[in-house]
């Protein structure tokens, strides 16, 4: 299949340059030796090129020719070698990929394509190409399959890094070309058998997507003639990627006693997990494949079982692999789970907005204060609130916002609200997010949607001792120079303090930071809880801040799962601009805490977010701290700095 | 307004209701409506006409049935989930008779959040609300009863109420109350038919100034025509004792018949104490509280005679039939309807020492005490009283004048007026 001499026509070959042009003159037309022996589509704008270029300066580029101008075209190739090629030009045979609008997308820009190496130029006409035109299969089958082995694996990856080099998105369809292109190159050993008595294991438990291009995988290894040496994921597109050098491994007993009666002494059997990333995007939830060699260069292969996408799912399974040891090494978390989890929390993050914003009766357009109070699946708080701002005056006054982040109740709460709003005449918004997106989210796009000067942070199961607390609030903030954010007292249903401000300590022996609360379950009239007074850091329940601060400092961080540590976050970051925190007893409100979601999945989250919450503020916290000692916090007194010290608090009945 | 109407299944507040609606009526001051809710589970009749909530009961104009679904009824908040029942079918009603005042007896199955329809909608309307019952105190029903012994309770808080409902967080028991509350604040009086109840609802935090002991009036019952009424021998034992009401746990009808049982087996006495039991809706109750029931009355069966259900009209003729009227409950009881016919048949009253019982029933004046729930002391109590005639004589001396409708209609109407004045004044200001 060598190219014809140039078509007479010189017609079209009916493809067009996405890039721009790029004149060029000093160039020897058909010139340049060498032949495509296939040429191929993948997907709507790469074309797949095999075949012979002499390159003797061992550059090729590729270009668009059009009226004798020539259109630089974004491509990338890969050599092997082949044995036909003329021996007089040693060149290596190219699998090329050039950037190209398919037929008929193209029609509008038609030209020829030309291959260029330094001033010598191939140009291929339709009929050159009509030749070496066919469908993927056949140029794998005809053109590299017949190939040895090390330069299949080695062309199957660079073809799953095509879209990624050439800076294209990989739609579905050209995820399931590059899977067929992988399963046609790369051989699959019989998959590993699972018997106590083999000398090698390998199994795949999960594996998990963190994005389209970062995985978690998490299955165990076995090998009992020699050490493993590598551990190669290949995904169903032909991404190929070690994993072995940041393996995270740990033991896994169950697999030790299956393999115990051959003989454990020298077992290498453990549990392993790591997150990967490869170098393009795979989509595809089928086909991915692990490969463990060990130091006698024995391999074992085995299936991997389809990727789970599901954030949820993903998440809870990055959770459990911290819970399931007791002291895990910091890099399982440095490496794995920590980036892990923030690209997720990020990236579930940033795919929420906000779906609709409705007002229910006419909230006030200058209002000074926003009170944003986010809803998650409990949609009775907000009657149980507006059955006590009812009492308030001054809650006619404020922008009140609800964050529905459970956009499934949308229509429930479209029915209730505008009934609730007749009934109970406070009138507020609803901002409803397009799916769930955690309580930063909520916040931040809460926030985001805010008229006022001021922002209060408000959690739905918080419902107002007596009225009058916001303008204290208020008042208090406006009074109060250098002032960050301030909290209130907030009361369990038995008149007991839930917060009265927050501190940092750690266990012996244990190098992660707590929140904790002064005086937690003392009585309400507790002397020193009813002292206003700086804080190392105040409860995101019910915090009070400047609109304008909050936006400038991009609001709660969502690196934290599930509404925990963002508000000890938010004061760090605050004590860092130099701005304090405040409690003021005088503002009493219950926090029905608890009744927001299920404890048991709460406590894993709690090790990871204190874990990352230590990990970024290890030394700020160690700095606070030296600002509030406890004992001195315990007595009343008020730590030294810049803040004016105020009159007692409280309580007001 | 009430959550009831007689004519659907008569009971102590809705006949009440009815009874007062009448009497404010014949007194001609004011023109009284009385808008009664209908519907499942009380009733099985869905409102009969499309787009209203309204029928009438009979052929008098002034009595309404107000119909509501009652399955989305929320027990634990008392409220409604689809607020248009407030805010448009009721919204309606009050926009077309601009009631001076809304009179309540009960908001079961309306919603407490009514309440802040009316203030809505008729700002200078009074709100009177009688509470007749524990239910916004109490989740149990009401019943101020312990879910685990049944033990009679004094203390609602969230800790005691989560205690007593595992399953509910004391914070819900927190949210209830204050939800309750917020909008018993719109009331401007409550009334309560007993001393007791006045105190229950000052400790769960209405304050005192808001709340007026207000007894139920009765109807007084025409003049017995000359010579129907038997003479009755003075000197005859009083050993005749009964029981009227639900048999139910809380009525403590077992206490009655384990007394009983232990008269049988320990005491001997002369004459011998024989009770009749008046009562029905056994089949309502638990197996193990009918197996308990039956196993009793087999036990006791030489002395303890199970009549069953009765009609209102019958009770004058029951109630000259024996000496004592036993009301054994071993819950508070708010204000029985039972203590009001005993003494207006001049029958003296065994009842326990607790509640709104005790307070209508004095100790060896009117009747007689026994401690709560033990049957030993109500059987030492109902020997004690077969045995002396004379005390059962001092006792009928010692019953009380009966509060009549007629001057129950005359309090209630000064205390209408007398809001309405202050509603007035207060729109003026």
């Amino acid at each position: 299949m060598r190219p014809d001499r140039p078509d007479e026509t010189r017609g079209s070959v009916g493809v067009a340059a996405p890039g721009s042009a790029v004149a060029e003159s000093a160039w020897i037309p058909d010139s340049l030796g060498g032949w495509v022996d296939y040429a191929a589509w993948l997907g709507e704008e790469i074309l797949i090129l095999v075949g012979w270029f002499p390159a003797p300066d061992g550059e090729i580029e590729f270009a668009l020719e059009r009226d004798g101008q020539l259109e630089s075209l974004d491509a990338c190739f890969e050599s092997y070698a082949r044995s036909d090629p003329p021996p007089e030009d040693p060149s290596p045979a190219k699998v090329v990929a050039v950037r190209l609008l398919r037929p008929p997308r193209a029609a509008s820009r038609m030209g020829r394509l030309a291959v260029r190496s330094g001033d010598r130029v191939l140009t291929l006409g339709p009929s050159d190409l009509s030749k070496s035109l066919t469908d993927l299969d056949t140029l794998l089958l005809g053109g590299l399959v017949p190939l040895p082995a090390r330069d299949r694996g080695r062309l199957a990856d660079f073809l799953a890094g095509v879209p990624r080099k050439l800076g294209l998105p990989v739609p579905f369809e050209t995820s399931r070309a590059l899977a067929i292109a992988r399963d046609l190159l790369c051989e699959s050993p019989d998959p590993v058998v699972i018997a106590s008595e083999e000398p090698r294991g390998l199994h795949v438990d999960e594996i998990f997507s963190i994005d389209e291009e970062t995985f978690f995988v998490r299955g165990w290894l076995h090998d009992r003639e020699a050490r493993v040496v590598d551990l190669r994921l290949v995904s169903p597109e032909g991404h190929r990627v070690s994993v072995f050098d940041t393996l995270h491994r740990f033991r896994r007993p169950d697999v030790e006693k299956f393999y115990a009666p051959a003989g454990a002494e020298h077992s290498t059997s453990t549990g392993f997990c790591a997150r990967f990333g490869t170098r393009g995007p795979s989509r595809l939830p089928h086909g991915w494949r692990v490969e463990m060699t060990n130091a006698e260069g024995d391999r074992a292969v085995t299936a991997a079982p389809p990727v789970i996408k599901d954030p949820e799912r993903v998440r809870r399974a990055l959770l459990k692999q911290l819970g399931g040891e007791t002291r895990p090494a910091e890099t399982l978390l440095t490496d794995h789970l920590a980036p892990a989890l923030n690209r997720l929390q990020t990236r579930l993050m940033d795919q929420v907005a906000v779906a609709e914003i409705t007002e229910y009766g006419a909230t006030p357009a200058a209002a000074e204060i926003s009170i944003i109070v986010p809803l998650y699946r409990r949609l009775e708080f907000l009657e149980a609130q507006l059955a006590q701002f009812v009492h308030d005056p001054a809650m006619r006054e404020v922008d009140l916002i609800y964050v529905l982040d459970s956009p499934d109740q949308a229509d429930a709460l479209a029915i209730s609200a505008p009934q609730l709003h007749d009934l109970y005449r406070v009138p507020f918004r609803v901002v409803t997010l397009d799916r769930n997106g955690g309580f930063s989210a909520a916040n931040n796009l809460g926030v985001g949607a805010a008229r006022g000067r001021l922002a209060l942070l408000l959690n739905s199961d918080v419902l107002p001792h007596h009225p009058g607390w916001l303008g204290k609030m208020r008042s208090f903030y406006d009074e109060t120079p250098r002032i960050g954010a301030l909290g209130a007292k907030l009361l369990y249903e038995d008149d007991t303090l839930q917060h009265a401000g927050m501190y940092f300590d750690r266990q012996p022996g244990n190098d992660v930071w707590l929140n904790m609360h002064y005086f937690k379950g003392m009585p309400r009239s507790l002397p020193a809880a009813n002292l206003t007074r700086r804080v190392p850091a105040v409860t995101g329940a019910c915090v009070l801040l400047e609109r304008a601060l909050y936006e400038e400092l991009g609001g709660l961080r969502g690196v934290y799962v599930q509404g925990d540590f963002e508000d000890s976050d938010l004061c760090l970051r605050l004590f860092e601009r130099g701005l304090a925190s405040w409690y003021l007893p005088d503002a009493e409100l219950y926090h029905l805490e608890g009744q927001s979601y299920p404890s048991a999945a709460r406590s894993l989250n709690t090790r990871f977010n204190a874990w990352l919450h230590t990990h970024l503020w290890d030394e700020t916290i160690q700095e606070a701290r030296a600002a509030f000692p406890y004992e001195a916090m315990a007595g009343g007194a008020c730590p030294p700095g810049d803040g004016e010290e105020t009159e007692d608090g409280g309580a007001d009945e | 307004m009430t959550h009831n109407h007689p004519s659907i299944v008569p009971g102590g507040v809705e006949n009440y209701a009815l009874e007062l609606y009448q009497g404010v009526k014949k007194a001609g001051e004011f023109d009284p409506v009385l808008l009664a809710r209908n519907g499942p589970p009380v009733s099985r009749a869905a409102a009969p006409h499309p787009g209203t909530r309204l029928s009438r009961v009979n052929q008098d104009e002034g009595q309404l049935f107000f119909h509501t679904e009652g399955s989305a009824f929320d027990l634990f908040r008392m409220t409604v989930p689809d607020k248009r029942l407030y805010t448009q079918s009721f919204r309606d009603v009050l926009l077309s008779y601009r009631p001076d005042v809304v009179h309540f007896q009960h908001t079961l199955f309306l919603g407490v959040d009514i309440l802040r329809e009316i203030r809505n909608t008729l700002p200078d309307s009074a709100i009177v609300y009688t509470l007749h019952e524990y239910l916004p105190i109490c989740h149990r029903d009401g019943q101020m009863l312990r879910t685990m012994n049944d033990r009679p309770c004094m203390e609602s808080s969230p800790r005691r109420c989560h205690e007593c409902f595992p399953e509910i967080s004391p914070q819900a028991f927190l949210a209830r109350k204050r939800f309750i509350q917020s909008h018993f604040e719109l009331v401007d009086l409550f009334l309560a038919p007993s001393r007791f109840l006045v105190d229950r609802y000052v400790d769960w935090g209405i304050p005192r100034e808001k709340l007026r002991f207000e007894p139920n009036g009765r109807i007084r019952p025409p003049e017995p025509e000359p010579g129907s009424i038997e003479l009755d021998d003075p000197e005859r034992p009083r050993n005749r004792f009964a029981f009227f009401g639900q048999l139910s746990p809380f009525k403590g009808v077992t206490v009655l018949l384990e007394a009983m049982k232990i008269l049988a087996d320990e005491v001997v006495t002369d004459p011998r104490p024989r009770v009749w039991l008046h009562g029905a809706n056994l089949e309502f109750r638990s197996p193990e509280f009918r197996r308990e029931f039956e196993e009793q009355l087999d036990a006791t069966r030489e002395r303890v005679t199970m009549v069953g259900r009765y009609e209102p009209s019958e009770l004058p003729d029951l109630m000259r039939a024996i000496d004592w009227v036993v009301i054994p409950s071993i819950w508070f009881e708010n204000s029985p309807l039972v203590i009001q016919e005993a003494f207006m048949h001049g029958r003296p009253v065994i009842c326990s020492d607790i509640g709104g019982m005790a307070e209508k029933v004095e100790d060896r004046v009117s009747g007689l005490h026994f401690r709560a729930g033990d049957p030993r002391s109500l059987a030492r109590t109902i020997a004690r009283a077969a045995r002396d005639p004379e005390l059962w004589a001092r006792l009928q001396t010692g019953i009380p004048e009966v509060y009549w409708m007629e001057d129950a209609v005359k309090s209630i109407s000064a205390i209408y007026r007398q809001l309405m004045e202050r509603k007035r004044s207060e729109a003026a200001a």
